[in-house]
């Protein structure tokens, strides 16, 4: 998502490509598909609508991350609060209600499940630094452009996002058995 | 220990990969956005709403055709509108609170200590004792010696009186109050300042546009009788106050009293007097132009010098009455104290030394009154500075807890 549209087909193009990142995005921060697919939504028909004043350049995936993340901090607060923590893990429940997974999906369930209870466990500003900075790939400055807030605290929240992830269980015992072959590998 | 970043990184792709990207997920929304071009309803709305909300900030009000999602807007804007809220009420109530003192500064004045404003209107009578008070009562006529000493009017004698009515003398219509000020103070002074008391009480009135009519002094002896002295000072009545407030900072205020008399009515008469005596001169003037015997002449003649005596005696009592009434008398009495006694403090001798002391005294006025408000008003502020912290305390905390 680099370089601005300049007119509606280019920002339908830009949009389009970056549809996927940023939905995937709100699904890591709500943990939540049908509520990532809203906000997702909701952010591209703001993004269309004041199109006139996005501007270009690098700033503009900077805004539309903001756009998902405000989106997403008012469907966490506004729904997903209402839920009372029914929607952890929601989406495993729709992937298994709709089609059993295949075996060799096992696997990515088990991350995801283990992801997911980590990040749900983390607070929502680290989470958002976490995932903006190591799934969206924003550098620093642009996820301190997004969330409003200077670099250095961004590096502080990424470190203390990062730390809280080393201790959280779930994530420990998947880092584990990911490093686990590669100790092998390595004697 | 943190999570390796490389490792972070895998995993959340890794995680992100099992959300199924939803089918036509991103055509329906374009669809829809450019839905929006194509309804004319919507794009005004949007346009009237792009000026006031995306300029400055992604945060705009969501013109969404969805009413309920409208509502949702409403309410965040309303929790992210917070702090400039709170930092708007705090502006108000620092307005509020600076008005307020204000208001308390510009009453100052005239909660503070003016002799002239414990003096009774003119023509009733005051007093302010601080030790015992002698107070007279107005008596209309008897002040400053003055009396109403003129008699009847004059008989023309065996010539026939002029017939004329005297016209109402000038300025008795409208006549301006006229109020003679007297005043009487006691003083105690320390050993051997009775003459350095007196020139600076001189000065008082020379400064203030009077003059000292009368002074007197009397050595004491050593046993019993103190030395003392007197003065009366002739001050122009609008520096009267001013003048006594000065000369009771000389010394130990013993007794001091003030007295205002009206004498509007005994002016008024006067005036009346002299203008029929002035009339009645000159009928007899032009009586006598057409007297052709000796004796008619003599006779006028006669009336005449009388008359203009009476007019004389008439319009020097006016003078007076109009020197009184321009003139505050203030008669300081003087008595040195046995004991010797280190001055009270240094009193003015001069114009600027006179200005010192007014500035010295309206500065301690002024730190007064700012000590006075400096409680409430340091009370005030630290309630809003306590306000505007806890405000931003909040905002900061509700901001990192979700951003």
């Amino acid at each position: 998502m680099v370089g601005g549209p300049r007119d509606n087909d280019d920002l339908a193009q830009w949009l389009e490509r970056g549809y996927t990142r940023s939905f995937r995005t709100a699904c890591l921060l709500l943990g939540n598909r049908a509520d990532a697919e809203e906000a997702v939504q909701e952010a591209f028909l703001r993004a269309w609508r004041f199109r006139a004043s996005l501007g270009s350049g690098s700033n503009l995936t900077p805004w539309l991350y903001r756009v998902v993340v405000n989106t997403c901090y008012s469907k966490l607060r506004d729904e997903v609060r209402r839920r009372e923590r029914r929607s952890e893990l929601s989406h495993l429940e729709e992937v298994a209600s709709s089609t059993p997974p295949p075996e060799e999906q096992v696997w990515r369930i088990d991350v995801s499940r283990s992801v997911a209870r980590a990040l749900n466990d983390l607070p929502f500003h680290l989470r958002v630094a976490v995932v903006l900075r190591y799934y969206a790939e924003l550098s620093e400055r642009e996820i301190a452009t997004a969330i409003g807030r200077r670099p250095g605290t961004v590096k502080s929240r990424l470190h203390e996002g990062r730390r809280l992830l080393a201790a959280h269980p779930a994530l420990q015992a998947l880092v584990l058995s990911e490093s686990a072959p590669v100790e092998e590998e390595l004697q | 220990m943190v999570v390796d970043e490389e490792r972070l990184r895998a995993t959340l792709s890794e995680a992100a990969e099992s959300f199924d990207i939803p089918d036509m997920a991103v055509e329906q929304v374009l669809l829809r956005a450019r839905d929006l071009d194509a309804s004319p309803h919507l794009m005004s709305r949007f346009r009237r709403r792009k000026g006031e909300t995306v300029a400055s900030d992604a945060h705009g009000d969501a013109a969404s055709e969805d009413e309920a999602l409208k509502a949702r807007w409403r309410r965040r804007m309303l929790q992210l509108k917070r702090p400039p809220v709170v930092l708007t009420t705090a502006a108000l109530s620092l307005v509020a609170v600076t008005l307020i003192l204000l208001a308390t500064l510009g009453g100052l004045p005239s909660s503070q200590s003016n002799p002239s404003a414990n003096r009774a209107p003119q023509g009733l009578h005051s007093s302010a004792t601080p030790g015992a008070v002698s107070g007279g009562s107005a008596a209309p006529g008897s002040a400053g010696g003055v009396g109403a000493s003129g008699g009847p009017a004059p008989a023309p004698g065996s010539s026939s009186p002029p017939a004329t009515a005297p016209s109402l003398p000038t300025g008795a219509v409208g006549q301006s109050s006229k109020v003679e000020e007297t005043g009487s103070l006691d003083l105690t002074i320390g050993k051997g300042r009775l003459e350095t008391i007196l020139t600076s009480l001189t000065n008082l009135a020379v400064a203030d546009g009077g003059f000292a009519a009368d002074t007197a002094t009397q050595s004491g002896d050593a046993s019993n009788i103190p030395t003392s002295g007197s003065i009366t000072l002739q001050v122009p009545q609008a520096s009267f106050d001013n003048v006594l407030a000065n000369a009771q900072a000389l010394g130990t205020v013993t007794s001091v009293t003030s007295k205002a008399t009206d004498v509007t009515g005994q002016y008024v008469d006067l005036q009346a007097r002299i203008t029929a005596l002035q009339a009645s001169r000159d009928q007899y003037l032009t009586i006598m132009s057409k007297a052709t015997s000796i004796s008619d002449i003599l006779a006028v003649e006669n009336q005449l010098d009388s008359i203009q005596s009476q007019l004389d005696q008439l319009q020097g009592q006016l003078q007076v009455l109009d020197n009184e009434t321009s003139y505050a008398t203030l008669a300081v009495s003087l008595t040195e104290n046995r004991s010797h006694r280190p001055p009270p403090s240094p009193k003015p001798a001069s114009g600027i030394s006179d200005a010192w002391h007014r500035s010295v005294s309206g500065f301690a006025a002024a730190f007064d009154g700012l000590v006075r408000i400096a409680g409430p008003a340091l009370f005030v502020l630290l309630c809003l500075m306590v306000a505007i912290i806890l405000g931003r305390l909040a905002w900061r905390s509700a901001r990192r807890r979700f951003l």
